[in-house]
């Protein structure tokens, strides 16, 4: 139990196996249970899934994923060095209507708000981005 | 965990069943809309994808569903989703088939003879 895990990747979309892999073992290894691994699995491969995709626009690059626990809660930190992505600033998506369109977007962002309690978005002094997700109430108490 | 999805196709009862393995994610995305694309440009009409060795599916996957049913085309969603049936998925993903509204547009079964019977 306990430490922070980190993994730093290339922002590729056949690395997201290994992303979920890596939220996957270092959850259980935090105590967290399996139902909010899985929230947590979800959250991170639609976060790491839009830096590819809207960040980095498939160009190459890499992303960092730190788990922590802080108290109860669990911590995942994502950062990258893509161009400002803040997935924050998009407004909130309206399921029926989009369900209705052709190509509906914004699945992603909808499905991470609901895995997780609360999403942050921050530009650190060095450049990038760094996006905060923070699942309260899962890490059994010490 | 693999990063690639088998797709098994059968012929059953005239309704193409797919069996899927693996993940259904952006990587893999694709791969499930063009073997669905294959199949319904050589004459499938109807669809059910058996998700039992699904390992994970998000939004992508979600997308892939919502793209094969309009190649079905129809004069809205319910008819488009009407061509496309779901066997087996996990909690896991009835869960995000749920947050995501699909559970009001798609129907979902536990046994391939209720689903091919529900076409």
């Amino acid at each position: 139990m306990g430490g922070k895990h980190t993994l730093v990747t290339d922002v590729a979309l056949d690395k997201l196996a290994e992303v979920r892999r890596f939220v996957e073992s270092s959850a259980r290894s935090l105590g967290v249970n399996e139902t909010a691994v899985s929230d947590l699995v979800l959250a991170v491969d639609e976060a790491v899934t839009n830096i590819i995709v809207h960040g980095y626009k498939h160009q190459p690059g890499s992303v960092e994923v730190s788990i922590d626990a802080d108290g109860t809660a669990l911590i995942v930190r994502l950062r990258d060095k893509a161009p400002g992505f803040d997935p924050c600033s998009y407004p909130k998506l309206n399921l029926r209507s989009s369900l209705e369109k052709d190509t509906p977007g914004g699945f992603g962002l909808h499905l991470i708000n609901k895995a997780v309690d609360d999403i942050s978005y921050r530009i650190p002094h060095a450049g990038g981005n760094e996006l905060t997700l923070v699942k309260q109430n899962v890490v059994p108490s010490r | 965990m693999s990063s690639t999805l088998e797709i098994a196709v059968a012929e059953e009862k005239g309704v193409s069943v797919l069996r899927l393995k693996g993940p259904v994610d952006a990587n893999t995305q694709k791969d499930l809309e063009e073997k669905a694309d294959e199949l319904i440009r050589g004459g499938a009409k109807n669809m059910v994808l058996d998700l039992k060795e699904v390992s994970y599916m998000g939004s992508a996957g979600l997308r892939a569903l919502h793209i094969i049913a309009g190649m079905f085309g129809g004069d809205d969603q319910s008819a488009r989703f009407a061509h496309v049936k779901l066997l087996n998925p996990s909690d896991e993903v009835r869960r995000v088939l749920k947050t995501l509204g699909f559970d009001n547009y798609i129907d979902v079964f536990d046994d391939l003879d209720e689903a091919i019977g529900a076409f």
